[in-house]
Formats: structure tokens, sequence, C-alpha cells
């Protein structure tokens, strides 16, 4: 996972698919990241990789958002494969993760 | 009157009886008859006709006349149902009246044709005491005999009963 | 026109008229449920189909009609105009005139329908419905959270699909099945459409990344399938717990609040077709037709759906046959069709499934004709009888076959006719201002196409009858207690071998009274004539032309048309009327008709030289009366033992009049054990024949009033039989009412040991006490309604069936000192014993059981009269013990017999091994003669003449050790003996038993136990002896 931030936009790029396997490392590096990234006003999470997505990476996805929510910074996924996106139309997820 | 059909002549306990030839579908020599228990006594019972079943009635039961015996079994008149003289070419006017079922007289005899256009005469009283006067024409005289001229229609009449009654109310099958 | 052409328009318009008929149908169900989809799809499409294959002939008429109603129903459809009475009845306005312009489809633009269509265009002006209640109250909450297209709920709604929400934690019931979620959602969307889902992202325990990861996602998904739930959950394997199924009426009040929705622009996967086809939700046999009568009922699961008619006539399937009509280009039918007019009552629809059994009949068919040729032209040889045989053998069974399964092709369900009857009743109760329910049963029962149609007429009048002058208006009915729904029954039910069917009304009932006047007002009968008639006799009255109870003559029942018309018009079918009615609760006209246009299997039986025929179905089994099924005498009739019961016997001769000589009557004769529906009973014939297949003749009409027959047959020779009509014969001569039959143990022709149990039959009489009698005794027990029981003095009667018997009942209570019983409800059973010289039954009010004792259990100790054995504790209760002689001599049915002082001096030897009957003799004798010893059997007895002296002795025939016989044998052959009296006293009465005791030299033989035949016996054999 990397962050980099660009101007007021914090972006992560998560290296690969977000499964149960790898969340519960990603989990304190987000926190880091936002931590270490106090001015950021927007949070764009790149997917440009994640071509699966189970449960526990949804899961992961909605505690960054929910973090995002109680910072005031606004969430966006980019950069999203057509699978992930499909799965987060049957999930009613699209507009709220900012999806195109 | 006078007569406009050819009419059949035969005998039937003693007596000379005629009537309408185009009524005649055909005549049986001595058939066999199936007696029917418990039926009424005007019915002499059933015969076999080529795949049909016809009701053999006794003339002179019929007539109200006593039926004596012996009882003629030598010919049976077989008459051609309702259906049968509508179809022919000049139906006669009763003919609705016939039998819908196949029903024929049993009788001693037949003998001659008597041409149309023979005189029926009224019958003289007290000659054919005993008789349903429905049933009768008239009577021709042949010979030296009285010929009782009958009313083949009347014979099987789908309205009335066999014998002029006040209407019989168990005939509903129960 | 060329033929294809004729039997194109023959089609349309047979179509046409099915849909009409069931559109009639659909419409009368849709008034009762206006919210039933399906309902309002069925009727959509019918209209759609008549609208589309009018268009393709050209008949402008019924296709503006059609179009109309179509269009008016498509919002019903959508859900924006509700289904209303005014709706329902424009369109069953509609219905009628489209079935004008189909029956002549030429002239069709001649009908008139400027009301119906002015109408259905007055509908389609106006406002949509007025319930504004806002969009979201109409949901229920759980839906709340979703937000819902309209339109994919609306095409849901339309297609009849099920909607469920569904709960879902993404690992625990997605994942956990071995799938990803993605993989999840994607089949379940392939199995019916997601409206909408929700995800919690607000989960109480996820507040951000601090916490551990651990709660489940819970996806809420509202789905639209045609899937039931079960399936669904069964498919995914979800536990019950996700599903929840959401009614469908809150959507379709919440699509009626939406904006006017525009058809739907979805993607190509949820793109609507106009027609699908219907759901198939019940196995179809897939022998059926095409296309198929609608089999329909009042229970709509049996629905068979048809497939969609417009799948039928349209270009494409017309592209089968083999030259191009030259209708297919639409500018032409018109001036064609002009002159042809067709009769489509000439075609019939047939099951696939006949004509594969037509064809290969007709192959088999071939076969033996074929078999026969090469027979023939081989010529004749050593084996061409046995071939020839062989092949007549073959030849005759597919003859059977053939004609059976053509008189079966001519068979119709009588549904079909009775669901004509939805829409009439419908129309009479709302011109009679009435409200009249119909009720049908037995649409399955098949008929004769033409007894069907001859059918029609006399049934529409029925019922037409039942509604205007059966059944009251509503006020009446409640003034009277009675619902105000009136009901009419059409029921239709095979009853040995014969079709019945009823039109019933729960309505006023006939007025016998009423009728007898107006028979006797109108010269049908005389005053004194009707003044004799019974009740029901009267009733009949109806039937006779010139006949009309109506005070007005409505134009609904007609005028001039009446019972006496249905009468005709029913025996012209052969049939038979008959009516049922009882004031103030109903009437019922009961059609029978024949078995004529049958075959039926019968079995050929002669009697007195005739031969007659059975029809099988009533015959249960053949029996030939002898040692193994004795035949007795009982209460005066002729009775069967037939295993463990007693069937009561009928003889053919004797019912039919024949005259019998002596051998016939002597000779072995059967009797075929008949079953009917409430009696059975044996009919002794002189012989078997066989079982033959009998096409059924009717009787002329001089021989219709013979109720013994119900048609004739020719046998194979060209013999004549009678048809038997088993019911009509044993008409009155059989018992009413429901015999129980009684199981007779064979303690009288058994050998009984006293140590055996006997049987007895526990009862009671109006109390709590119980009353014990040994079956053995007892000859029946009928179950008799209590208004039979006539009172003559002091004393209670009961008439026997045959009116020519009456049985004097007596009530325990009465000789007995037990608590008297209160008056009797309903019911009450009468125990008959047999046996007895007078003709008694005894009241009971309850047959408890039946049970075993022995002798040895009744406590005589307490015998507190005469009338009681003693007392025994059976079935746990203590239970009075009757003595059946004891009874009947305090009921005084004995007298006091002066000559008994005769038998005063004498020493009597009894030989008998069963208590019961020990007891009645001496009973009988104990205080009348001088001495009476006991013998348990034949060889004590022996014993005991040779030891003792004895004037007379009384003996069993049936003991153990030495039989009665035997014991007389000895007896006569003795020098000491051989001049002593010998009674024989045994319930054996057969011939072969009477003659036996001659043989060996008995004096008399009495079957009957009662105390006067008893010392009537023994009088007479003493006298004997002194002469």
């Amino acid at each position: 996972m990397k962050s980099t931030l660009e101007d007021t936009t914090l972006r992560i790029s998560f290296d690969g698919d977000l499964l149960s396997t790898n969340v519960h490392d990603l989990r304190p590096k987000l926190f880091q990241a936002l931590e270490a990234n106090p001015d950021a006003t927007t949070l764009h999470a790149d997917l440009k990789n994640c071509k699966v997505i189970d449960s526990m990476g949804l899961n992961l996805l909605i505690a960054l958002y929910r973090e995002c929510e109680k910072r005031k910074i606004s969430f966006k996924a980019i950069n999203v494969s057509p699978e992930v996106k499909r799965l987060f139309g049957f999930l009613n997820l699209t507009s709220r993760f900012g999806v195109e | 009157m006078k007569t406009k059909n050819p009419l059949l002549l035969f005998n039937s306990r003693n007596r000379s009886y005629a009537c309408d030839l185009i009524w005649i579908r055909e005549v049986l020599r001595r058939p066999s008859i199936r007696i029917v228990d418990g039926a009424p006594p005007i019915v002499r019972g059933l015969i076999h006709l080529r795949g049909q079943i016809l009701t053999a009635i006794d003339l002179e039961a019929r007539l109200g006349l006593p039926a004596e015996e012996p009882h003629p079994e030598n010919r049976c008149l077989v008459f051609k149902t309702s259906a049968e003289l509508l179809a022919l070419p000049d139906p006669p006017p009763d003919a609705t009246q016939a039998s819908s079922d196949l029903v024929g007289i049993l009788v001693d005899n037949t003998s001659d044709i008597v041409p149309p256009g023979t005189t029926i005469l009224p019958p003289p009283p007290g000659e054919l005491s005993g008789i349903d006067p429905i049933c009768v024409r008239g009577v021709i005289p042949i010979k030296d005999n009285l010929v009782t001229v009958l009313e083949t229609s009347a014979l099987f009449n789908n309205q009335k009963q066999p014998t002029p009654q006040k209407p019989k109310l168990l005939a509903l099958q129960s | 026109m060329s033929t294809q052409e004729n039997e194109m328009l023959a089609l349309f318009i047979q179509e046409a008229e099915e849909h009409l008929q069931t559109l009639d149908n659909d419409l009368i169900l849709l008034e009762s449920n206006p919210h039933d989809q399906e309902g309002i799809n069925r009727v959509f499409r019918a209209v759609h189909s008549i609208k589309g294959t009018a268009g393709f002939f050209g008949f402008s008429g019924i296709v503006e009609l059609a179009h109309a109603m179509e269009n008016v129903m498509s919002l019903v459809r959508d859900g924006e105009m509700p289904v209303s009475p005014e709706l329902i009845n424009i369109f069953l306005a509609a219905t009628d005139k489209l079935k004008i312009m189909v029956h002549d489809p030429d002239r069709s633009s001649e009908v008139d329908v400027n009301y119906e269509l002015s109408s259905l265009s007055r509908m389609l002006s106006q406002e949509p419905a007025e319930s504004k209640a806002s969009p979201e109250s109409v949901l229920p909450s759980y839906l709340l959270q979703f937000n819902i297209d309209p339109i994919i709920v609306r095409d849901g709604l339309r297609h009849g699909r099920n909607f469920f929400v569904l709960e879902l934690r993404l690992h625990a019931d997605i994942e956990n099945q071995n799938q990803t979620i993605l993989e999840f959602f994607n089949e379940l969307d392939s199995l019916g459409d997601i409206i909408a889902t929700s995800t919690d992202v607000g989960l109480e325990a996820c507040t951000g990344l601090q916490e551990e990861i651990r709660p489940d996602l819970i996806c809420s998904v509202f789905f639209c399938t045609p899937m039931e739930d079960t399936l669904l959950l069964g498919a995914f394997n979800l536990p019950p717990s996700t599903i929840t199924p959401v009614p469908k009426e809150p959507l379709q009040e919440w699509i009626r609040t939406q904006p006017k929705l525009v058809p739907s622009q979805y993607s190509t996967k949820h793109q609507i077709q106009e027609e699908p086809t219907p759901p198939r939700s019940h196995q179809v046999h897939e022998s059926k037709l095409v296309p198929v009568t609608q089999a329909k009922s009042r229970d709509d699961n049996k629905l068979i759906p048809t497939t969609p008619p417009s799948q039928e006539i349209t270009p494409a399937t017309l592209q089968t046959r083999p030259h191009q009509p030259q209708s297919q280009d639409k500018t032409e039918p018109t001036t064609n069709i002009q002159s042809f007019r067709i009769k489509t009552e000439e075609t019939v629809r047939l099951n696939v499934s006949i004509l594969d059994t037509l064809m290969n009949l007709a192959g088999e068919m071939v076969v033996g004709r074929n078999k026969l040729v090469r027979c023939a032209e081989a010529g004749l040889g050593p084996d061409s009888i046995g071939e020839l045989q062989a092949i007549v053998q073959q030849i005759s069974t597919v003859t059977s076959d053939l004609q059976r399964t053509v008189m079966a092709a001519r068979l119709q369900p009588v549904g079909n006719l009775f669901g004509k009857f939805n829409r009439i009743v419908r129309d009479l109760g709302q011109k009679l201002h009435k409200e009249i329910r119909l009720e049908i049963l037995g649409e399955d029962v098949e008929l004769d196409r033409t007894l069907l149609e001859g059918l029609s007429d006399p049934l529409t009048h029925l019922v037409r009858n039942a509604a205007d002058h059966g059944l009251e208006p509503p006020e009446e009915r409640r003034a009277a207690g009675k619902p105000p729904v009136g009901r009419i029954r059409l029921a239709a039910a095979h009853f040995h071998g014969r079709v019945q069917i009823e039109v019933r009304d729960d309505g006023r009932g006939l007025n016998p009274q009423k009728i007898r006047n107006k028979a006797v007002e109108r010269g049908i009968i005389s005053a004194e004539a009707a003044a004799r008639m019974s009740d029901q006799e009267a009733c009949r009255l109806i039937f006779m032309p010139g006949f009309s109870t109506a005070s007005t003559v409505t134009d609904i029942s007609g005028r001039g048309v009446g019972m006496d018309v249905v009468k005709t018009n029913i025996e012209k079918l052969g049939g038979t009327v008959d009516l049922e009615s009882e004031p103030g609760r109903g009437t019922a006209v009961i059609i029978r008709l024949p078995l004529t246009l049958a075959i039926i299997p019968a079995l050929i039986v002669s009697c007195g030289g005739r031969r007659f025929a059975m029809p099988q179905i009533n015959v249960e089994e053949i029996v030939a009366p002898g040692p193994d099924y004795p035949l007795e005498i009982l209460g005066g009739a002729q009775v069967l033992r037939l295993r463990n019961e007693l069937v009561p016997i009928l003889d053919l001769a004797h019912i039919l009049g024949q005259k019998r000589t002596k051998e016939q009557d002597q000779a072995q004769r059967f009797a075929l054990i008949i079953g009917l529906d409430h009696a059975r009973y044996g009919l002794l014939v002189d012989e078997i024949d066989n079982m033959e297949e009998i096409v059924v003749k009717p009787l002329g009409r001089l021989l219709k009033g013979v109720p013994w027959y119900s048609g004739a047959t020719l046998l194979g020779q060209g013999d004549i039989a009678l048809i038997l009509e088993p019911a009509a014969l044993a008409e009155g001569r059989l018992p009413q009412d429901g015999i129980q039959d009684v199981e007779v143990t064979k303690s009288q022709s058994s050998i009984s040991q006293e140590s055996h149990a006997q049987r007895i039959l526990v009862f009671r009489d109006g109390t709590h006490e119980r009353f014990a009698i040994p079956l053995s005794v007892i000859s029946r027990v009928e179950r008799v309604p209590s208004s039979r029981i006539e009172r003559i003095g002091s004393k209670e009667c009961l008439r026997q069936a045959d009116n020519r018997s009456t049985l004097q009942l007596l009530r325990v209570a009465n000789y007995i000192p037990v608590t008297p019983p209160p008056d009797y409800e309903e019911e009450v059973y009468v125990i008959v014993p047999r046996l007895v010289h007078h003709a008694i039954g005894i009241m009971a009010s309850e047959i408890v059981d039946s049970a075993d004792i022995y002798p040895g259990q009744i406590d005589s100790s307490v015998v507190s009269a005469p009338g009681l054995l003693g007392t025994a504790t059976v079935l746990d209760r203590l239970t009075s013990v009757i003595d059946i002689y004891g009874l009947l001599e305090v009921a005084g049915f004995t007298q006091q017999n002066n000559e008994t002082a005769k038998l005063a001096n004498l020493r009597v030897l009894l030989a008998e091994d069963t208590s019961f009957f020990r007891e009645a003799v001496l009973r009988a004798l104990q205080h009348v003669v001088a001495k009476l010893d006991l013998a348990n059997d034949g060889e004590e007895a022996w014993k005991m003449l040779n030891e003792k002296e004895y004037d007379v002795l009384i003996t069993d025939i049936e003991m153990p050790k030495l039989d009665g016989f035997a014991l007389t044998e000895r007896i006569r052959s003795s020098t000491k003996l051989c001049s002593l009296p010998v009674i024989a006293l045994s319930a054996r009465d057969s011939e072969s038993f009477l003659n036996r005791a001659k043989q060996v030299g008995i004096d008399h033989y009495e079957t009957k136990f009662d105390r006067d035949r008893i010392i009537a016996a023994v009088l007479k054999v003493i006298s004997q002896q002194n002469e």
C-alpha cells in the first residue's frame, strides 16, 4: 500500500486485492496514513490493482469511509475495475464511494 | 271414405283386421319372443331384429279385448318408427304419432292386400263392442267377413297411455 | 373460398368462443377478487388475443371493441385503474356483444356496440383513482430503505412475480457457501430482478479504522422473481430468516401513487415482452392438444393454463400449412368470407391420447385382417380352426377396444356445461336483486356429447327456476335465519353406472298444498285425488303439462316453459327426473341419465330359463349357498351367512313373479352379492353364465315403467338379456336406515364350551347405566330416527320397511328397576332379538361396544328382578346382563299356559352345553315339570339316561363329545330308551338338519327358544306318545 499526498488529496494505492488475508495488516497502515496527513480534505482510494474484494475487504473500505466521514474528508474510489464496479453496484455503494 | 293407401289384411284370434301397408316395415315369421317378467300385459315380449330390439305387443290386449290363449305368435307385423315414416317422400299425415321406438304386433297370419280406393264403412252398432274406438277407422266387408280396419297411428299413440285413464302419478322413477 | 380458409375461420370462431367463455368466468372471479393480478392478466390476454386474430381476418367491428377493452384493461393492469363493479358490468356487456359478433363474424360490423364503446371510452378518460395517500406511507417500513424503481415493480407485478426482501450477511451467508460476493449477486440477478439494494454502512460497531474489523456486513436486497421463496432459499442455501416476502397489494397501491409511468427503458435483460408465457405453476399434461380447452374450477389451483392464444393463429403458425391462404393478405378476407357460414358445433376437440389409441387400434386391426387373409389363402389345414380362433380372439379384442375408444372420444366433462352457469347465475342475481352463489361439483364427470347438448336447455330452465322461484330475497332469508346469500348447487356424480345430475337450492322449498290447489284449479286432477296424495306425490304434480306455480310468470323463467318440458326433454335422452323438497330448506331436482350409448361389463345369469345381465359394478362376489354359505330364516326373511355376517337374500324369480317348478327351486342356486350405496343383499339366480361386455340398448316406451330393468342387450347368439337394476330389485324389501351388521358369533352353530367366553353387546338406555345382551341372541341392530316410532295406546312400535310387520318396542327401564331414561334424541337404536317368537325390539340410546364375558363373571346374587341374569364388570363398568326371555316374560309376552299342569309330573333331561340357552329352558320348565336335570354334552346325557328315569329328552344338536343326532341314534337303538320322546332345540334350521333330525328319529325339532314354544313342544311330544 502506498500513500501519496497531492495537494489536499491523499491518494491511497492498494497493491492488490482486498481480502481477509491482508485486511488485518492494512487497517493500521491506513490509520497511520490518515494520521500522518491531517490536512487532507479528500481521499482517493486507488483500486487499480484490485480485482477482487471480499467481505472483509469491503468491511475495510467501509471502515475507511467511516473514518473519513469522521474526519470530514470526502471519500472517493478511483480506477475501479469493471468487476469491482459491478460489485459496488450490487451493494449500492457506487454513489457512496463516488465511483464514476 | 275411400282408402288412399293399400291395406294389409291379417288375422288374430279368429278376427280379421286390416291396416295401412305403408305403416308396416316388415313381417317376421315365427319370431323368437323373449318374455319380459313384470311387463304390462299388453307387452308380449322382446324380439331381436338385426341388432335392434323391438317390443312385441298383443293386439287384442291393446284393443281392450280378452287376450285368449293360444297367443298368436306365427307372424310379427313390425311397424315403422315415426322417424322412418317422416323420411318417406310422402309421409302419412299422422306420422308423428307413430312410435319412436320399434314395435310390432303378434298375429296368426297375413293374407291379402286390399288395393287403394276401397270404401271403409262405419262399424255397425254393437259389432265392435269392447274395442277401444280410437283404434278403429271402420270396417270393410270382404267375402263373408267384416274386416276391422285399424287406425294404426292410434295403436302406439305417443301421447296417451294404452288404456285411457287419469294420469298415473307414480309414473316417475322412484 | 378454399377449404383451408374455411378451416381457419372455423378455428378462429371456435377459439374466440372459448376465450369469451373463459372471459366470462374470469370477469366474474375478478368481481370478487378485484386485486387478483393474475386474473387481470388473464382478462387482458384474452381480449388482446381476440383483437389480434380478428384483426388478422379483418373483422373491424370485433377489433374496435376488443381494442377499447384492451386499453382499459391495460390501465387496470398497470394499477392505474381499479377494478370496479361498473367496470365488470361494462366488460360483461361488451363480452356479450363480442359473442354475438364472433358467432357470425362476417356480419360483426352490423352489431350495435355504441353503448359499450362509449362506456369504455368514458372510463379511459377518467381521472386515475382518488387515493392520494402519500407514497411512502403506502410501503411497508422495511422497504423504505430502498430507492425503488417503480418501473421494475410495475413490470414485476404485471408478470405475476414474487417480491422479497433478502437480508444477507456477506460473509456468513454468501462467502461461506464457497462463492464470491460477485458470483452470488450475478447468480441472483439471473434469477430475477434486483430492484434495489442497501448495504448498511453505519454499523454501530464499525466506527472507523480504530477497531478491529469484525462484524459481518449486511446487505438488504429488494428482489423480484418468479420463484417461490422456498426455492430461492434452496438455490442459495440460505436460512429462512434471510427472506421476507413482500405482499403485492401495498406495491400496487404505491404504483398507483406514482406519476404516469413511461414504458420501460431498462437494459435489454429487462426488456419486457408484450405477452410472455404465463408461469406454469402446475404440471400440464403434455398429451393435451394445443390449443386446449381450459379446464376451469372454483379452486384456482386447478387451473391449467393454456399456451398463450396469441401464439396460435399468427402468420407464423399458419405458414406450417401447405398452401398459403389468400387471406394472408389482410385486404382480401372480408369479401371472400361474406357468404360463408360455418356450423362450429360439428367439430369436436379431442384429447391427443385418444387419437394415438385409435391409431394403434387401427394398426392392430390391419394386422388381424392380414392374418385372416393369409389364413384364407392358406386354405383348410389341420391347424386352421385353432389359428382362426386365435385371430378371431384378437380381432374381437381390438373391436371392443375400438368401440370403447370411440365412445370415449364422444365424452366430455360436464364441467364444460356447468361452467356456463357462472355467468347466468351472476346475471340472474343482479336482475332479481338476490345474492346467489353457484356451487359446482363433479365437473370431471364425463357424459356423451349428445347428452350434454340435450341437458343444456333443461338445466338452464332449472337454474332459472331455482333463482327466480326457489331462492328468497335476502331480507326474507335473514328473517328466516338463513344466510343472505342463496346457494344453487350443480352437482354431477356417477351412481351405479348412471350419471346423476342435481340442481339444488337452499330456498323456500315447494309447497305441496299450493301445488295441490293449483293442480285442481287447472283441472289436472280431481280434488279427491289431490287430497289422497302424499306430499311427495303432490310435489311431482309440477311435472304435469299445463302447470306453473309462479304467481306471476316472469320473463326469467319464461312463459309456458314448464317443468313438464324439462321432464320430456330429459326423457327424450332416456333419463328420469325426480324431486326432493323440504319446505323452508330448499328443493332439489335430480336427473338420472341412463347407461345408453355405453358399453359396460356385466355378469350374465339365468333365472327361470331367461337370461339377465347384472352390471359388474354392482356385483361384489358370487356365492353358492350350501354348507359353507348356509341359508337361514330369520324373522321370516331369508338370509345368507357370509363368513361373519348375515346378508339378506332376495330371490330374483320371486321378485319378477316367475312361475317355478319344484326342480328349479331345489336345484343348486347361486347368490350374487350385490353392493349398493346403503345396502347389501344377495340375489338368488339359477345359473351363472359368464362376464361379458354388453352394449346397452334402451327399452321401448311401453317397458319404461318396469323398474327392475335398466335396458336390454343382445348376447352373442342373438339372445336378448334384460339388464337388471339392482336398486329397484331391492326397493322396499330390505330394512331401511342402515343396518349395523352385528357380528354374530358361532356360538349357536359351533361347539361352545362352558369355559369359553361369550360375546355380549353393551348398550345404554338414556342414563349412564349399562346393559348387556349376548350377541348370539341378536338378529340385528337398527338405527332409526325417533320420528319413526309410533305410539299405539301405551305401546311404542316401529313399522318395518315392508309395511307389513311391526316391531313392538321395549324399554328396559319399563321392566327392570333402573333409572328411567330421558326422552330420546334424534336417533334410537333398536336391538332385534332372534329366535324369539314375537316381533319385538329393545330400545337403546347408545350402543357402547361389544365385549367378551365368561359365564362365571356374572354375579347373580344381586339379581333384583326377573329380566336380569345378574351384573358383571364389563369394560371397567358395572353392567347389568339382560335375560331376554325373562324380560319378555316380564313384559307380558308370554301367556300362562293352562296346559302346563299336564307337565307337572314330568322328569326332563336337558342336554345343552351353552349356558345362555340352558337358562332359557330352565326358566321355561323349572317350575312346570317335576324334575329337570342338566347334562353338559351328549356323553353325559347318554350316561344319565341310562342311570336314571326320564320322560323327555330335550337336546341341543351341536354339543361336544356326542352331538344330538348321534345321541338320538343311540337312544333309538337302545332297547331301554328307544321310545323316549326326544325334542331337539337348535338354531340351525337348514333343510339338511331337518332331514337328518327326521332320519335319526327326533320327535320334534324346535328352533325358537321362547317359553311358550318349549312348553308347547313338550306337550306335543307327550301327547303324541300317549296316543
